[in-house]
């Protein structure tokens, strides 16, 4: 069962356990997020999403790359930048996006390899390349994960090293290589919030 | 510091920075657009920026780097407010 999080405020030492809902400002049919396994704030992170219904409509049963480079903003860039404003700001989540929200900048590259279909569960294995200013660079990749396989148990133990090697056991596809995700947080007013 | 040696170590900045070509780089001025004049992505700002800490020796503010523009003239108002910090602290 899920802890009463109306209170939460960044005074957990990962994104571990914490609700995706509360840390992305994306409203519920725009987040792409439902799950973080693992995290290491200055290296990483291993946050996962299942597609639904709504996200392959009108598009073959198949989860759009498109959203799984959004997918894969939300759980690295956004995610870790929030973590660590928030962190230094002192601040809440919800106090932080009444300020503050995120911008997608730009991606050097995408490498497909294999289709994410409806109710497909993976996981985006992201690296920090740079951070400074607010301004975020992440690469990574996307990998299907093993039908029936407890996440959290199995990302437990992760550490940087096999993050950094991508290092998973059989079962997990290869979806997709992104390199160098840009993404930069911003003041509201700046958006015309 | 004055405006001109502030400059000039900017300008040295830019020389490292592999998206602008140096021959741009000759009549500098301070209404000198990074972006728009010398053609460096708005991506490389904050690498400017992070190398201008490191040249002058100072750290900024986030908060300073989110109103930052992309001229020259406001890299120096950046630059010349923390190295004037730095010395009155001294």
């Amino acid at each position: 069962m899920r802890r009463n999080f109306t209170a939460q405020t960044n005074s957990m030492k990962t994104l571990v356990g914490q609700r995706t809902d509360l840390v992305l400002p994306h409203g519920p049919t725009k987040r792409l997020v439902d799950e973080y396994y693992w995290h290491s704030p200055t290296v990483g992170i291993v946050a996962g999403y299942t597609p639904n219904e709504r996200d392959v409509h009108d598009h073959f049963g198949v989860f759009r790359a498109v959203d799984q480079v959004e997918s894969f903003g939300q759980a690295v860039v956004v995610s870790c930048s929030a973590f660590l404003d928030t962190e230094k700001m002192g601040l809440g989540y919800k106090e932080y996006y009444e300020q503050r929200n995120f911008v997608f900048v730009g991606i050097k590259s995408v490498h497909c390899h294999n289709v994410i279909r409806y109710n497909e569960r993976y996981v985006c294995l992201g690296v920090i390349n740079f951070y400074k200013y607010r301004q975020m660079t992440a690469s990574g990749r996307i990998y299907k994960v093993p039908t029936g396989l407890d996440l959290h148990a199995y990302f437990k133990n992760f550490s940087e090293d096999r993050l950094r090697s991508y290092d998973l056991g059989e079962g997990f596809v290869l979806a997709t290589e992104l390199h160098d995700i840009l993404g930069k947080g911003i003041k509201n007013e700046k958006l015309n919030f | 510091m004055t405006r001109e040696e502030a400059k000039e170590k900017i300008v040295e900045i830019l020389r490292t920075v592999h998206t602008i070509n140096p021959a741009k780089l000759v009549n500098v001025t301070e209404k000198t657009d990074f972006i728009t004049d010398l053609g460096a992505p708005s991506t490389e700002l904050v690498n400017i920026v992070a190398k201008a800490e490191e040249k002058f020796g100072v750290e900024f503010e986030d908060d300073d780097i989110d109103d930052i523009g992309s001229t020259m003239k406001e890299t120096i108002d950046l630059v010349l407010k923390y190295v004037n910090k730095k010395q009155a602290a001294n």
